[in-house]
This record gives C-alpha cells, sequence and structure tokens, in this order.
C-alpha cells in the first residue's frame, strides 16, 4: 500500500521533467545547447598561450584608459575556457561575424553576453593561427564588457577587435571606433525623446555599464575647506581652513567590485599658526551595482596628529572612527546618493593649568542625501545632512557639566557645482548649517574633517582619477 | 594597729590613682580635632580685555596682581570631597601669600567672594567655560559680593587657638575666615565654585601662586580617630 503511495507520488514528478530533458535548450543567439555537451576546461595549449598574448596586446595598447574599454583586461583573464569536443555546424540565424569559419559553416567559439561569461571554444578554433586565436579571445572579452546596446552587435564588435588588434592600430583609434558606435547609439535615443515608458527603456543601454562605474575608482585630491566661525567657536575650535591631501587607490577587486585603501594628510590654519591636522587612513568597498545603483559601504578612522600642547587650543578635535553605507545611482544626465554613516563616540583628555578634564562625546548618526544633474561633463546638485548625537559632557577635578546630556540635531546643506573632465573632477561647494539645537553647531560634533566646524564652509577640490 | 592603717592607707592611694587625673578637668575642653591643610587645586586669572583663555598670564604664574580689571579664580577640590568630615563650628581658613613689600596694603584691600556659577580653567574675563551657556552673567566673573570677606585680623576670635594662629601668622600671610562660605554653599547646596579674589581699590596688590611654596591653602579641623 506504501509503495503504489510512493510511486504515485513520484510518477507527477517524471511527467513534469519530461519536456525538459526531451527539448532542446535555448542558449545566446541561435544557439541550441547542444555544444554544452563533454566540455573540457582548458587549462594549457595553444588557446591558453594565445590568451596570455592577447592580455599583453592589451595591456600595450593600454585599453583600461579607452572610455568603455576598461574592465575588458580584467574579464580577458578571469573568464573560463572551455573546449566542446564536437563540431557546430552555424545556425541560419546566426550572426556569429569572427567566431566562424570562413566558409560559414563552423563556429569557432561562444559565450553569453554577460560579464566574466565562460567561452566555449570548439575543435575548428584549433585550426586557426595564434594571430587569429588572439583576436577571437579579444572578440569574445568584447561581448562580456561592452554597454549593453552594443555588446552582441557583431559588425561593431568585430571592427572594435581590428582596431584592437590591428598592427597599425593606436589607443587613439580604438577609442574612436568605440566612440562611433556609442555616439550612433546615442542620438537614436535622443531623437524618441517624448516622455514615454519606451524612452526611458531606450535611453538605459546609453547608461554606462557598471565595469565603467569602477574603472577609475582611484584618485589623487587635494582640497580645501574655510569656515565660518562665530565668535564662541573662535574658541572651542578656532581652525580657519583646512587643506587636504588624499590618495585612494583601489588596487583589488574584480570587473564589478573594487577595494581601496586611502590616506589623508591635512593642514590646519589657526588665526595666527597653522600646523599638522589630523590625519585620516580609509576603506571602501564598492559591493556591488544592483538595478544599476552602486552599493558601497566605506570606513575611516581620523587621528589627531598635533602635541598636547596644540590640542589645549583646539577643545573639539578628537580620533573619530566612521563607518557607513551608500547607494549612488550615475546616470547620464543626473546622480544621487543617500549615505548612512555612524561615528563612534569617545573619551578625550586634556590638562589645562595643571588641571585634567574629560570630555565625553556621543555617537553621531549622519543622513547624507545628494542629487543633482549633469551636462557635458558639468554637474550641478545640492547635499543635505541630518546630523543626530547627543551633547558632550566635560568632567574636571571639580566640574562637571550640571546639564544632564540631551539630544542634539545639527543639520547643514549646500550646493555644489563642478566639472567632471576625463581624469580629473573638480568640485566647489558650501554647506551652511541651516537648523540645529539651540547652542549647537558643526564644532559640537567634534569631527573636523568629516563634519566641518562652526557655522558652515566653503571648499574646493582637485581630483584626478586613474 | 599603726600597720593596719598603713595598709588601708597605701590601698586608697592606690584606688584614687587608678582613678584618673586627679584635677579632675572639664571634659568638653579635652581636644579630640586634628588640623588638616589642603592646597589650593584650581587657580585662574581672569583679566579684562583678555579673550584667550591660555593667554600666559592667566595661567600656572609665580604671582597674580590683584586690580580692578584683574580676578583670581580659586577651587579647592578636597572642599568637597571632604564636606563630611570638616567641622564646620571651628575655624575653616583660607591663607593668600602677598608678594608685595607692603604687605599691609595687601590685607587691606584684598576680599575672597564666593562665585555664583561654574567654571573651568579655561575661564576669561567674558567666559566661565567654553560649552553651551558659559558666558558669565556679568563679565568679570558671577559674584556674590554681599558675602565678600575681609582679612582677618590677627586677634580675630578665629585665631584663638595656637594652630589657627600659626597658620595666619605666616609673613605676608592675609587669612580669611571661609565658614559661612562652607555652611551656605559647600555643605548647604552641595556645590563648591570656588572663591573669587578681588581688589577693588586702585592699588594693585600681588598675590603668589600655586607654582611656588606659597599658594593659597585651607585649614579646617576634622575629628581625631
Amino acid at each position: 500500500m506504501i509503495r503504489m503511495f510512493i510511486i504515485l507520488l513520484i510518477a507527477p514528478l517524471f511527467v513534469l521533467a519530461a519536456p525538459v530533458t526531451q527539448n532542446p535548450t535555448k542558449v545566446g543567439n541561435g544557439d541550441d545547447g547542444a555544444d554544452l555537451e563533454n566540455l573540457q576546461k582548458i587549462t594549457t595549449g595553444v588557446l591558453v598561450t594565445s590568451k596570455e598574448k592577447a592580455s599583453q596586446l592589451l595591456e600595450k595598447m593600454n585599453v583600461r584608459s579607452v572610455q568603455y574599454l576598461g574592465a575588458l583586461p580584467d574579464d580577458l583573464q578571469k573568464s573560463d575556457m572551455y573546449l566542446s569536443m564536437q563540431t557546430i555546424e552555424t545556425p541560419k540565424t546566426f550572426d556569429a561575424g569572427l567566431e566562424k569559419s570562413d566558409d560559414g559553416k563552423n563556429v569557432y567559439a561562444r559565450t553569453m553576453p554577460t560579464p566574466v561569461a565562460a567561452v566555449r571554444f570548439f575543435p575548428s578554433a584549433l585550426t586557426l593561427t595564434e594571430d587569429q586565436l588572439v583576436r577571437l579571445h579579444i572578440h569574445e572579452s568584447l561581448h562580456h564588457t561592452l554597454p549593453e546596446s552594443i555588446r552582441e552587435n557583431e559588425s561593431a564588435v568585430s571592427e572594435i577587435t581590428l582596431a584592437v588588434c590591428s598592427p597599425q592600430s593606436s589607443r587613439d583609434q580604438i577609442e574612436m571606433t568605440v566612440k562611433k558606435y556609442m555616439d550612433a547609439v546615442k542620438p537614436a535615443v535622443s531623437a524618441s525623446l517624448p516622455s514615454t515608458a519606451a524612452t526611458i527603456t531606450l535611453q538605459a543601454p546609453v547608461e554606462p555599464s557598471y565595469t565603467e562605474k569602477i574603472q577609475e575608482p582611484s584618485s589623487v585630491t587635494y582640497g580645501y575647506q574655510s569656515f565660518n566661525l562665530s565668535a564662541e567657536d573662535h574658541f572651542l575650535n578656532p581652525v580657519t581652513s583646512l587643506q587636504t591631501l588624499q590618495s585612494y587607490l583601489h588596487p583589488w577587486g574584480g570587473p564589478n567590485s573594487a577595494f581601496g585603501i586611502g590616506l589623508a594628510f591635512s593642514w590646519i590654519s589657526l588665526a595666527n599658526q597653522s600646523y599638522m591636522g589630523p590625519m585620516e587612513i580609509s576603506a571602501r568597498l564598492r559591493l556591488a551595482t544592483w538595478r544599476k545603483f552602486d552599493i558601497e559601504v566605506f570606513g575611516q578612522h581620523s587621528a589627531m596628529t598635533m602635541s598636547a600642547e596644540e590640542l589645549k587650543r583646539l577643545p573639539s578635535m578628537r580620533d573619530t572612527s566612521t563607518i557607513g553605507i551608500s547607494i549612488r545611482r550615475e546616470a547620464e544626465y543626473f546622480y544621487t546618493e543617500n549615505y548612512v554613516s555612524y561615528t563612534e563616540g569617545n573619551d578625550k583628555g586634556v590638562t589645562v593649568g595643571g588641571v585634567g578634564y574629560n570630555q565625553n562625546y556621543a555617537p553621531i548618526t549622519d543622513t547624507h542625501i545628494s542629487v543633482g544633474g549633469k551636462l557635458k561633463g558639468f554637474f550641478l546638485g545640492g547635499t543635505f545632512d541630518f546630523l543626530l548625537t547627543e551633547s558632550p559632557v566635560l568632567s574636571g577635578t571639580s566640574y562637571s557639566d550640571s546639564a544632564d546630556r540631551e539630544r542634539v540635531r545639527v543639520v547643514k546643506a549646500g550646493p555644489e557645482i563642478g566639472y567632471n573632465g576625463k581624469n580629473f573632477v573638480t568640485t566647489i561647494y558650501y554647506r551652511a548649517l541651516i537648523d540645529s539645537t539651540p547652542g549647537y553647531n558643526l564644532s559640537d560634533m567634534a569631527d573636523l574633517m568629516g563634519q566641518g566646524s562652526g557655522q558652515g564652509y566653503a571648499g574646493a577640490t582637485v581630483s584626478f582619477k586613474f | 594597729m599603726t600597720k593596719y592603717i598603713f595598709l588601708f592607707l597605701m590601698t586608697s592611694l592606690t584606688f584614687l590613682l587608678g582613678c584618673g587625673d586627679p584635677t579632675l578637668k572639664d571634659a568638653s575642653k579635652v581636644d579630640n580635632t586634628k588640623p588638616v591643610n589642603a592646597a589650593i587645586d584650581e587657580e585662574k586669572l581672569i583679566i579684562q580685555g583678555v579673550e584667550s583663555p591660555e593667554d600666559p598670564r592667566t595661567l600656572d604664574n609665580p604671582t597674580y596682581t590683584i586690580a580692578p580689571t584683574s580676578r583670581l579664580l580659586l577651587r579647592f577640590g578636597a572642599f568637597l570631597k571632604s564636606s563630611d568630615s570638616i567641622l564646620s563650628e571651628q575655624p575653616i581658613l583660607l591663607r593668600l601669600m602677598i608678594s608685595d613689600t607692603d604687605v599691609t596694603a595687601g590685607i587691606k584691600n584684598l576680599q575672597t567672594c564666593p562665585i555664583l556659577k561654574n567654571w573651568m580653567m579655561y575661564a576669561t574675563w567674558n567666559l566661565a567655560h567654553p560649552r553651551k551657556h558659559g558666558n558669565w552673567g556679568t563679565p568679570g566673573g558671577d559674584i556674590d559680593f554681599a558675602d565678600c570677606l575681609t582679612a582677618l585680623s590677627s586677634d580675630d576670635p578665629a585665631l584663638k587657638n595656637p594652630e589657627e594662629k600659626d597658620f595666619c601668622a605666616a609673613k605676608n600671610a592675609v587669612c580669611y575666615n571661609l565658614n559661612n562660605f562652607f555652611a551656605n554653599f559647600v555643605r548647604a547646596r552641595n556645590m563648591d565654585f570656588g572663591l573669587a579674589v578681588i581688589n577693588q581699590t586702585q592699588a594693585p596688590a600681588n598675590i603668589f601662586g600655586k607654582s611656588t611654596m606659597n599658594g593659597a591653602v585651607l585649614f579646617w579641623r576634622k575629628m581625631k580617630y
């Protein structure tokens, strides 16, 4: 009886599974899936050596610096290769470009149009010369890394492949070839600008693919900030200006992720003297791009480099440690970013006239929004920061704040304008204190490099990216 | 018989000696107290027109000039901590040492007055401290002028005991009796914002700072244990 029940239970599963096992699977353009059988991973041989040569060629041509091709070398190195044991004929609807034999009968290789997808080679590819194989490797990786709008366009991919591999080619020629196809796509979209759902769908391919956004995550940045101080701020944090030099390098990561570490040094100016300010070490990890939003986590630690004597003049300076998560969208004509960060609370001791005091700072939560528009490299936007913390408590041998610790809000906002060039970004901005718990301002955050000081600040940055 | 009389007298004498001091003094006049001295903890000069809280004239100086435009803020950390053990019916004395040759003028002109607002070593003529609500209510410090103390004379009843007399008899010393200040502020309100040394005459007086051996000192008594 039980056996009968089990048979009845299992039988429908076979019925449901039957179509899967009997019908061919459609993969890619015109792919009947037959080549997915008997695959063997390639680790040695001419396909491996030709792949290495292709990689060397890409480095030699400096394609990393070509817009839309920055991820190509990494993709080539990271994509796996498989050899199919059977030759397949070209399907009638298959526009295979360099991927089929001259007589059009056999396919050399196939892949999927996604980053770091595996490449399947067929026995007929082994009849190609090494130079032809180099072109074939680059061709397949271009299918992975070009913007979605042209990555499946065989003539575009073939022409860009030839531009890369031609002995007379140069980096600029490669760039022009890519630009030609990208420009061809953009006007088509611009021409159909009526605001319909279809337009939005069409615009999407024009946006840089996520692999491009992390082509140049590293930067060297110089920044200058001038603080707007009130009379009371002149004592609590009398820093009138701050200069920073930051180097942010991203040596780790792949086509769709990047991890970098940054170092920043600062120089602070007081009314009548200047010296080294806080030093900051930071790390940033681009986790992923989901639905065209970049998700990043970051952390930074800012440490005082001043002596105890110098710190006496800066009661509102302390070491700070911050972590946060950012969601950013870079579209063709706008950008927006939300992030939330948390700065831990800590104590800072200071001795004045032989009397020791301890300042206890509460954690700070920063909720940040920035949004702006972009046009031909120029951008104009604004930022809004809502800072939430508690009042610092000061205590000494005989002194202690009599008031209870209270919740403190500080809100700053302001415009920013800049230009995003090919290898550099320059920005001018202003942040003003627009609201706060009475009696408090940015100096009470005691986070000079992170939140500024006083009633607000104006600043400018120049950043070289690579 | 004589032998018995002698034995009786010797036994009686032994009992009498065993009862203690045959002079029979008044027990309430026995001194069971112990003098305590405490040095100054916080000392900050505030000068009219000096806004920098770390002006070298205002901190860690061997002497301070007290004038209508400069006042010395003093606070003793030990005062609050020892509040329970201080005998308030005994004199509680503050001694300052004048560094001028003419001590008489200093004794005459200097006053010590209770401070009514919490302050810290960053204090200036305008600020009690740099935090929120840190301004003095009145520039120059929130001072209770009504309760200002003048110097004790050498024949003041508070100096009747030899220890108190010696404490205030030191050369160039000027003494103040802090009993009222202790009772009204330290003990009654559990609050000690310290004292300001002021001089409202046009003749400036100089007093030694705590960085010398002649800084301000407190004297009080506590019970012997």
